[in-house]
């Protein structure tokens, strides 16, 4: 590594991007301050930064009104198991999409995107119905009568999420970027294609796993809609339903909310740190070497 | 291709199994509930009872909807304005994040946090901040002598309100794709490029931008999609108003569906949207230049 | 990696043979003994401690039953009811607004309660105007637990600034034009504090509190049509319009709730308000304590104010309709009521609770019962949420500028016709 001088327009380019993300962390920074405030601090007309008198009783506060260490372990389940179960489902596909022919591809490939394409809002109500007549679950028969299905259940809140498009897009994007001489390498070698996927292009996707990884967690733990709908007792509350309990009747318990909101995104903060490594780690080379 | 073929008499039925358990669950738990979509499309239902069969007299009723067709003009004015600038930012930070300070996975980290916080909770730090009687923004113009605007209580600056809090959203995770992306630009490049006496600039145009191509096709596809779909902002902060400048066709799509109880005519929307959508995805993939091509 | 990848799927099937066995276990405890469903709007805290007690307290000597309680938050309770009712999920017994009682009675969702109303024993004593509120085209459909009327709300200090007597509030609309233009303050031609509070969007509320006040309505009778473009209404309308060109209000938008509402930040002096909302401004300000006055609606013409209502309605799909009546009857009781009004400060529901509620708090209770007499709650209609739309519409148009007499028959017009595709479709 030679050392060099810092080109201007990097330094440019170093203020650009401190400067947008200060304005991008601003509503966050609201956050924090309105957590550490008093109900009448945060209505008043006169707004402060830094509030009065810290209220760090109001996490505690928070915490205090629902049964918040269920909530995260059930969160914590539910996005480690979606999240795990999908890179592989995902990567999988992408990858026999992305370094395959085969007849119906083109189909198959299209169709996916068409999935993406109609709003929750119209799916909701059959993907639902399907719950409730899941075969064998829930004291449902063979043909999904008789029981309440995956109503009400975890198991409910991961299984539509295991495929989703956007994964499997990406992950084809990604790997049609490799050199195809990696894969030339490998069929003298003799590898099938399962090895090819094992050995040699998974230990590769660090990036788009470490990426779709991120992405996914945060998604299946923001998630608020379909555990809304779906179920119905606390002891299955996910994280998002369990933040519903600063609502009242005649408006919204703003400081304790925020006060839950920010130890509910912490765990995100500390999974896109931990990813960030994998996101820059220099990949495809390392692939076509080994 | 044909090579190929004379070496595999049978087809191989690898890449199918490969698929399966990603495509499967895909099939079942999205596709399926598309089609009933399109079925309720051509009913009456209304979340009760069994759906009846009303051809399309739905479609025939979405022409005359004409807070229907203002809620496509608003769509599109905010797919346009939200894909653009993201793109344009994400991978402007992506490439700056990539390589030269030190200090990176702090700025990273603060670029992200606004994907991941719940938008309830935002929600409300941005109807303050916009807010016209005590907001920080025209606290902000008052004290530098200007006088307030009304910002979503205008119809002129709602809409733009809207694409700002779009676009603040989403830059992180344009950023992290497009920095997954980087990672596979070979470093040995830009080393030949800096013994050329290429500038930074230079190479970012030559170099990345070029290589980037399935990462932009990529973003550029999802985005819009999404962009299509824009729902939970607007349901927050303007419910659509002020003078129905900021509905969007999934807002129209929720309002007649969830407040109406017209599950057969939100679903016509649907359909709708879904053409345009995949009109609009068609010509990602003609113009944008998908390489799907494997050989 | 291929170890990785084996533990993977390893640990998930077994998380996932768990999850699966947990609910098979409360599914087979369902299967020997009756679950009964209820699902309430709200989901903070008292109030599931309150439903919780109360369960807890009926099932005690059931040992055959058991029973789940369900908070859903007050803005997604629609979807989740729809999407329960769509299939046939719905819980035995709901907690809800007036809202959608004619859209759901209509289709069969809920059961008409006539034939338990009419023998019941606490009949005599519910408070007249509430049977109106669950009634839906001759017959029953909800019981009224909570009541929510508006109320006129004024900040007494900002009176005396003003050189008004905080004592004595506006007693009709021209004096409340009169009060309220004082107690406006403008700078650069930009009001800062406003003298009357009137939402700028969402605003069908308030219409129909002062069209009401104007002997006006925004249906008719039979509720077959709109007639919010009636002379009545564009009366109020026009009453409207003038104030908020004048500047006495503060943009806001009624649905954005109360965070914003410029009332409690001191930022209007005026304003319609429930109650409920003003007792929470006291819990978080009790500097204001004594600063606001309360006083029954105004009226015009006629009385008339926006009343909201939560009401315990039976699913027609439940199979125990007799068990969700008996619960009816104890939400309805005396002890009851008191407990309400004890732990979230809800007006009673019973004629011979009102002597001890007024002496309770003397000044809001009494506004709080005469604007519940003369309360009607959104139109019973199965098109309420178009209605609601059309009127805001309208409203807000003419707030941007345009003329009353125009933009209501216009709208009307446009729903007129809508609804007779809606009817046909």
């Amino acid at each position: 590594m030679s050392t060099r001088k810092i080109p201007l327009p990097e330094i440019i380019a170093f203020f650009i991007v401190a400067l947008v993300a200060i304005l991008m962390f601003l509503p966050f920074l609201l956050t924090i301050s309105t957590s550490l405030k008093t109900m009448a601090e945060v209505e008043s007309p006169e707004f402060r930064l830094i509030p009065e008198s810290f209220q760090w009783q109001n996490y505690a506060d928070a915490m205090a009104s629902g049964n918040w260490s269920r909530y995260f372990m059930n969160s914590l389940l539910i996005t480690s198991i979606t999240v795990c179960l999908s890179l592989i489902f995902n990567s999988l596909a992408g990858f026999s999409f992305a370094r395959f022919t085969f007849p119906g591809r083109g189909v198959l490939f299209y169709l996916i995107l068409i999935g993406l394409m109609v709003p929750e809002q119209v799916t909701l109500i059959p993907l639902f119905k399907m719950m409730s007549n899941f075969p064998l679950f829930g004291g449902n028969n063979i043909l999904g009568q008789g029981g309440t299905g995956l109503i009400n259940s975890r198991l409910g809140l991961i299984i539509p999420y295991l495929a989703a498009p956007f994964g499997i897009f990406l992950c084809r994007q990604f790997y049609l970027g490799f050199p195809k001489a990696i894969d030339d390498a490998a069929s003298i070698d003799g590898a099938s294609k399962w090895r090819l996927y094992a050995q040699i292009y998974i230990p590769s996707s660090g990036p788009v796993l470490a990426a779709l990884g991120v992405l996914k967690t945060t998604h299946t733990w923001n998630n608020y809609l379909w555990p809304l709908i779906l179920i119905n007792s606390d002891e299955m509350y996910t994280v998002q339903l369990g933040l519903t309990k600063f609502r009242t009747a005649y408006g919204v318990e703003w400081n304790l909310l925020m006060a839950a909101t920010i130890l509910v995104v912490l765990p995100l903060l500390v999974i896109f740190l931990l990813a960030q490594k994998h996101f820059v780690s220099g990949v495809v080379t390392s692939g076509v070497k080994g | 291709m044909t090579k190929q073929k004379s070496k595999h008499h049978r087809l191989d039925t690898t890449p199918y199994f490969m698929l399966a358990p990603g495509y499967l669950i895909y099939f079942i738990f999205i596709m399926v509930p598309v089609f009933y979509g399109i079925y309720y499309s051509f009913t009456n239902y209304a979340f009760y009872g069994k759906p009846g069969f009303v051809g399309f007299s739905n479609y025939r009723y979405l022409l005359k909807d004409s807070l229907f067709i203002k809620s496509i003009g608003n769509t599109v004015v905010y797919t346009v304005f939200t894909v653009i600038p993201q793109m344009v930012l994400g991978l402007f930070i992506a490439n700056a994040l990539n390589k030269s300070f030190r200090t990176k996975s702090i700025w990273r980290g603060m670029i992200y946090m606004p994907n991941v916080t719940s938008m309830v909770a935002v929600s409300m730090i941005w109807l303050w901040l916009f807010d016209p009687a005590s907001g920080f923004l025209n606290m902000v113009l008052r004290s530098i002598g200007q006088s307030g605007i009304d910002w979503l209580y205008n119809p002129d600056t709602a809409m733009p309100c809207i694409i700002v809090v779009g676009v603040w959203k989403v830059v992180g995770y344009n950023m992290i794709i497009y920095l997954a992306g980087l990672q596979a630009v070979p470093q040995s490049l830009y080393e030949v490029a800096q013994i050329d006496g290429a500038g930074s600039v230079r190479q970012f145009f030559s170099i990345t931008l070029p290589l980037l191509k399935p990462t932009t096709f990529f973003l550029l596809v999802m985005n819009t999609i999404q962009s299509f779909q824009v729902f939970e902002q607007v349901s927050i902060m303007t419910n659509g108003g002020p003078l129905n400048t900021t509905t969007t066709i999934v807002h129209q799509i929720y309002t007649r569906a969830f407040l109406d109880f017209k599950m057969g005519y939100a679903s016509s929307m649907a359909v709708i949207l879904l053409f345009v959508i995949a009109t609009a995805t068609f010509l990602n993939f003609k113009f944008g230049g998908d390489t799907s091509d494997v050989d | 990696m291929k170890r990785i990848l084996v533990m993977i799927i390893l640990i998930s099937s077994v998380a996932l043979y768990t999850f699966a066995n947990g609910s098979q276990e409360t599914a087979a405890k369902a299967a020997t003994s009756y679950d009964f469903q209820f699902w309430f709007a709200g989901t903070d805290g008292i109030e599931t401690e309150y439903w919780q007690t109360f369960f807890e307290d009926f099932f005690a000597d059931k040992d055959d039953m058991t029973f789940s309680i369900t908070g859903v938050p007050w803005s997604d309770f629609a979807t989740k009811l729809n999407v329960a009712f769509a299939s046939g999920t719905a819980p035995d017994l709901v907690h809800y607004p007036i809202a959608s009682i004619s859209q759901r009675a209509s289709m069969g969702q809920f059961m008409p309660l006539d034939k338990y109303y009419n023998n019941w024993d606490g009949k005599e004593d519910y408070l007249e105007n509430l049977y109106n509120l669950g009634e839906y085209q001759g017959q029953l459909y909800g019981l009224v637990t909570f009541t929510d009327p508006r109320v006129l709300v004024w900040r007494k200090d900002l009176f005396e600034e003003s050189g008004l007597d905080p004592e004595v509030p506006p007693a009709n609309w021209k004096e409340l034009e009169e009060y309220a233009l004082k107690l406006t303050k403008k700078q650069n031609g930009q009001t800062v504090r406003g003298g009357f509070q009137i939402p700028f969007q969402n605003s069908n509320q308030m219409v129909q509190i002062f069209a009401l006040q104007n002997g006006g309505s925004l249906i008719d009778d039979k509720g077959t049509t709109p007639t919010f473009d009636s002379i009545e209404v564009m009366e109020a309308a026009e009453y409207l319009q003038n104030l908020v060109q004048a500047g006495v209000s503060l943009p806001w938008d009624q649905l954005t709730g109360d965070q914003f509402n410029p009332f409690p930040q001191g930022k209007v002096a005026m304003s319609y308000d429930s109650p409920q909302a003003y007792r929470n401004l006291l819990k978080n300000h009790p500097e204001l304590e004594g600063k606001i006055g309360v006083r029954a609606p105004l009226s015009n013409t006629d009385e008339g104010t926006f009343c909201g209502a939560r009401l315990l309605y039976i699913s027609s799909e439940t199979e125990r309709p007799d068990l969700a009546w008996d619960v009816i009857e104890k939400a309805m009781s005396t002890e009851e009521a008191l407990k309400r009004y004890e732990l979230f400060f809800a007006p009673v529901n019973r004629t011979s609770l009102l002597e001890d509620y007024i002496a309770d708090d003397p000044e809001l209770n009494t506004a709080t019962i005469a604007a519940i007499q003369v309360g009607e709650g959104i139109a019973k209609v199965p098109w309420f949420s178009l209605l609601n739309r059309s009127v805001s519409n309208a409203m807000e148009r003419a707030f941007y500028g345009e003329d009353v007499r125009i933009v209501f028959p216009e709208e009307a017009e446009k729903l007129r016709d809508e609804l007779k595709d809606f009817q046909s479709n």
